[in-house]
């Protein structure tokens, strides 16, 4: 009797894990490790519109190499990546810095901090009609707008500056993620070490400097990797403001594959740009887990 | 970790198995539902509704036949229109044929059956030409609707691209009355070359009669294409089944738009406007010349694009504007136009291929295809609806019908599309002045070997 | 920028001048925030005022009150021929789409997040690094291949296709971010109410699930808003005015070459950005926390 129980519930303690994490398991299965390999699969086919899996060998990644786009994509990917990183992680220490540090009325700094939020919780449809308006060619838009009060002729800003565009978008909504996370960072410091700062006199550059910046290391690292991957796989913002145009002056890479799958229907090529992405992103999601290892990660991702 | 995997791929499995049941299902639901009546599903993109109304139209013709005939059945059109760009059009077919959820009838341009038919999207609809009531269709046409030997859609329209010039601008340079009106006749003669327009363009932007003096279409499209013709060039072999760049013919393209962008005879950055704003510009005759569509008739009557007037009417237009063909490449040459029909294209998966066949046959009815052509500005298909008294009275298309003599037509080979995607960016890259057209030539080729490899025949 | 470094045996007349060089950073703190802060309250103001105005003069300022930009909400937008589908159509499937997408990231990231919390089995350091490493996972990139898997499932231009793939998506962060909030639950309320003799499932039920509600609210929330401003996902994968959402009916709207008309843009866009608001303002700092920590997006 007891014999059997006991086995009973050994198999009860085994299978209702299973069960609670079924559904889980089933959708992470269908919908990423079944995509990733059949990604890689069709990355080696010459699919077009007829949607027929006609392998030919590593002829996409010949294409890739010799294809006349890919230097510039490969340089406006560099391009758009560099200088929105720079600005979300330098603009976002510094509105952390600036609502959590210099702002000592919590309320105020709230009030800041809220605002900055609001470009990335709008829907992107609405965010990017926003910059449209800002932009618009026509002497309606409001730079042109602001340009006619002081006499200036209205200009085509999305097809003059569409990578400038691009990086101030993304950036302005990159922003926010890094002035939360080094705000709360900043906010965990504790007060008597500033207090302590300023007793002697420390100017408020060298409280940045030798106190607040060695505290928030960690999150610094942490944004900056976590951007960079979301930067090199994301174009949803692109595709909605300049469609990656005029020519390909603000494709990347990323918005590329999608263009030649979706666009071009050259679905094997555009598996084969995807590949290659998802390669990069494993790599660098394998040096974020190597740089801040396996338990801080989990700690991080917690809501805290 | 092994037995994790072991685990999903059962969940796999399971949840595969799962799903196709489903799907087997819910097909098995849809067959056996109709009680006499038949639904017939066709897919437009675009303003012209009246390709979607004339089939519903057919249908009460249709119904009324298979009454006659004692049969129990009637047809039901069920249309449906996408606004939206024609990639957009394209991919929602082609995906959603995949799904098994594509309309039994697909308007689309005829360049696309290429691809269409290479998918087996679509089935070969050859007995159409042997039926009485596509006898009489102008024979160039069919070639429109033909590829890898077979005709792949029912014509459904025609339309001619003429070169809209502003009467006033002429006047105001000098020009009388009788030069003005014979101006379409010189040009068809071949006495009025295409440098014969530039210089005039140029006369007249320097006098300060007009902005600018040449405008053409904002976005990619098959207009640019006339000029790889009438520099006597070559867009696909057919003995090859191969798209081809023609260098010399496309050298001198490139070349023409260079000038043009070089002379200052275009809008800055004309190739990034909205299609409203180049409406606005030709309406409130701001240039002289104007690459166009007779269609754009149709535009300028629905919409506000004049500022004093809004809407302007047909009337308006003509007396206004003169259209002509684009002019010979050199004296004595021929002058050109191209024409882009629209096809009626039948799913290769329909469930009803004869009553979907038969519904084809009925909208080539002449009267329903002058009520297209009055409504939006296009040509007949057929020499009966040619001869409409209605059609033949319409003070634009009265004018330009002898067009059709003269037009060209893109080539249906699938990669057409992407020649036509390059050689936009190249003709970008020479209209900003960012390559010269020596070098956009040079890169295009390099883009065309990549983008079409097999496909490709190039043409010193 | 840089403070005056003042010792402290500083005579007083000197110091009311330091005073105000303590300040200076102050200053710039408050300058720059204020002049980086205000084109985004400018530009959501321009969206409330352009959506009442006729025109908007120099851009900028409104001209004359309206109420015509709003028609949408009685009548269908019509566009040189070819009519949009009704608001209503797009709201409520948007509605759906958020909501059925709440409600199963919520049920599926309960159940694992508990299990990956509390039990102990084999392979549950394998599904932890799995679920770590899916979280930083570029899924974007596997649209193309998620296109075949929804038409082999018959799901391709429906909306409960585009809902099982943001489910699937979004669940490694929705399991991450609830099974922290169950790490926080101490055993020992779980064991007592074991030893009171309830059973797991009740314990779970009773105990321990209205700790986590927090957790579970903030999840909910987040799940909502980034199903309703769903883009890309509805843009690319159905089709048919049927099943348009409001983001897919704004974008058929801007895009439209025949209209650029920054009244009814901007009334449809405030339209679709109300319950965004309204969660906005009621809940901004469990919200700021959820999108910090699991934030996916750019």
């Amino acid at each position: 009797m007891k014999k059997s129980k006991f086995l009973i519930n050994g198999m009860r303690k085994h299978s209702l894990p299973w069960l609670m994490l079924a559904p889980f398991l089933i959708l992470i299965v269908i919908f990423f490790f079944l995509p990733i390999i059949l990604i890689a699969v069709n990355a080696f086919t010459d699919m077009d519109s007829a949607l027929q899996w006609t392998f030919n060998g590593i002829d996409n990644f010949k294409k890739m190499l010799l294809d006349p786009n890919m230097p510039e994509i490969l340089k406006n990917t560099f391009i758009y990546v560099f200088f929105t990183l720079a600005i979300n992680v330098l603009f976002g220490l510094v509105l952390g810095l600036l609502t959590s540090y210099f702002i000592q009325k919590e309320s105020v700094g709230l009030l800041f901090r809220t605002i900055w939020m609001l470009p990335r919780i709008s829907p992107p449809v609405v965010y990017v009609l926003l910059w449209l308006w800002f932009f618009d060619p026509s002497p309606y838009g409001i730079l042109n707008s602001l340009r006619a009060l002081v006499d200036l002729p209205p200009g085509e800003w999305l097809s003059s500056n569409p990578k400038t565009a691009i990086v101030l978008a993304n950036g302005m909504i990159g922003a926010s993620f890094g002035m939360i996370i080094f705000s709360s960072a900043i906010k965990s410091i504790p007060e008597n070490l500033f207090q302590a700062a300023k007793v002697d006199g420390a100017s408020q550059w060298s409280i940045i400097q030798d106190i607040i910046i060695p505290a928030i290391r960690w999150p610094l690292m942490f944004v900056t990797m976590w951007q960079l991957l979301s930067l090199l796989t994301s174009y949803e913002y692109i595709l909605l403001l300049t469609g990656g145009g005029p020519m390909v002056e603000s494709e990347v890479l990323s918005l590329y594959s999608y263009h030649k799958a979706f666009e071009s229907f050259e679905y094997g090529y555009g598996s084969a740009v995807s590949l290659v992405l998802v390669v990069i992103a494993l790599g660098f999601s394998a040096i974020i887990w190597k740089v801040f290892g396996m338990k801080k990660m989990m700690g991080t991702s917690r809501v805290e | 970790m092994k037995k994790s995997v072991l685990s999903l791929v059962s969940f796999l499995t399971v949840a595969a198995a799962a799903l196709t049941g489903c799907q087997k299902q819910s097909e098995a639901d849809a067959q056996p539902a109709d009680n006499g009546v038949v639904t017939i599903s066709a897919w437009s993109e675009g303003a012209e509704v009246t390709r979607l109304t004339n089939l519903e139209k057919a249908s009460e013709k249709l119904n009324e036949e298979l009454k006659s005939q004692g049969k129990d059945i009637q047809v039901k059109v069920e249309p449906k229109s996408f606004d939206g760009g024609w990639d957009q059009y394209a991919k929602q077919f082609m995906l959603s044929a995949k799904a098994g959820k594509a309309p039994d009838i697909y308007i689309t341009p005829h360049e696309t059956i290429g691809w269409l038919a290479d998918g087996n999207y679509i089935m070969p609809l050859d007995e159409l030409r042997d039926s009485k009531e596509y006898a009489d269709v102008f024979p160039k046409l069919w070639d429109a609707a033909s590829y890898n030997g077979h005709i792949w859609g029912a014509l459904q329209d025609n339309e001619a691209r003429p070169v809209f010039y502003n009467k006033n601008i002429l006047k105001d340079l000098g020009w009388n009355e009788t030069e003005i009106e014979e101006l379409p006749e010189k040009v068809r003669r071949g006495e009025f070359t295409l440098d014969d327009m530039t210089k005039l363009a140029e006369e007249v932007v320097k006098q300060g009669k007009a902005k600018y003096g040449v405008i053409h279409r904002p976005v990619n499209g098959a207009d640019f294409h006339y000029f790889n013709y009438l520099f006597g060039g070559q867009l696909y072999s057919e003995e090859d089944n191969k798209i081809v760049l023609d260098k010399s013919a496309v050298g001198k393209q490139l070349a023409y738009h260079y000038e043009l962008a070089q002379k200052k005879l275009l809008p800055d950055k004309l190739i990034s406007m909205e299609w409203k704003n180049v409406h606005r510009m030709v309406v409130n005759g701001e240039t002289l010349f104007y690459y166009g569509g007779i269609w754009n008739v149709f535009n300028w009557g629905n919409d506000n694009f004049h500022d004093q007037l809004g809407k302007v009417d047909a009337k308006w237009v003509n007396e206004n504007f003169g259209m002509m063909l684009v002019p010979a490449a050199e004296k004595g040459g021929e002058p050109i136009t191209l024409s882009h029909p629209f096809l009626y294209t039948v799913n290769a998966k329909t469930k009803h291929p004869d009553l979907t066949k038969r519904l084809l046959e009925l909208v080539a009815d002449p009267k329903l295809q002058t009520e297209h052509n009055l409504q939006t500005f296009h040509l007949p298909v057929t020499e009966r609806a040619a001869e409409d008294p209605e059609f033949k009275t319409d003070l634009t298309l009265g004018n330009i019908a002898y067009m059709s003599e003269y037009t060209t037509f893109l080539p249906n080979h699938e990669g057409f599309t992407k020649y036509s995607n390059v050689f936009w960016n190249s003709l970008q890259a020479v209209e900003l002045g960012k390559q010269t057209p020596d070098q956009a030539l040079e890169s295009m080729e390099a883009q065309l070997k990549v983008d079409l490899g097999e496909d490709l025949k190039i043409v010193e | 920028m840089e403070g005056i470094y003042e010792p402290k045996m500083e005579a007083p007349k000197i110091k009311t001048v330091s005073k105000w060089n303590a300040r200076i950073p102050y200053i710039i703190a408050y300058g720059t925030l204020g002049i980086t802060t205000l084109p985004i309250i400018l530009m959501y103001l321009w969206l409330l005022m352009s959506s009442f105005s006729t025109q908007m003069k120099h851009g900028v300022i409104p001209v004359e009150f309206t109420l015509e930009n709003w028609r949408f909400l009685w009548t269908n937008v019509e566009m040189v021929g070819s009519v949009y589908p009704s608001i209503w159509t797009a709201t409520w499937n948007s509605f759906v789409f958020a909501g059925v997408l709440t409600v199963l990231e919520v049920i599926i990231g309960v159940m694992a997040g508990y299990a990956l919390s509390r039990m102990e089995f084999p392979g549950r350091q394998g599904i932890m690094k799995m679920t770590m490493m899916l979280h930083a996972f570029p899924s974007v990139a596997l649209l193309i291949a998620v296109f075949f898997i929804l038409n082999f499932m018959g799901l391709f231009d429906s909306l409960l296709g585009v809902i099982l793939v943001k489910t699937a998506l979004q669940i490694p962060m929705t399991a991450w971010i609830i099974k922290g909030f169950f790490d926080d639950v101490p055993w020992d309320l779980e064991w007592a109410g074991l030893i009171d003799g309830c059973n797991r499932f009740k314990v779970w039920y009773t105990i321990v699930i209205p700790i986590i509600k927090p957790g579970i609210a903030a999840v909910s929330i987040f799940s909502f808003l980034a199903g309703w401003s769903e883009f890309l996902l509805l843009y690319t994968f159905v089709l048919s005015d049927d099943n348009i959402t409001l983001s897919t009916y704004l974008q058929k709207l801007i895009s439209d070459p025949n209209l650029v008309n920054y009244g009814l843009l901007s009334a449809v866009s405030l339209f679709y950005m109300i319950p965004v608001l309204i969660f906005f303002i009621f809940t901004q700092k469990s919200l700021m926390q959820v999108s910090a920590g699991g934030g996916k997006g750019v």
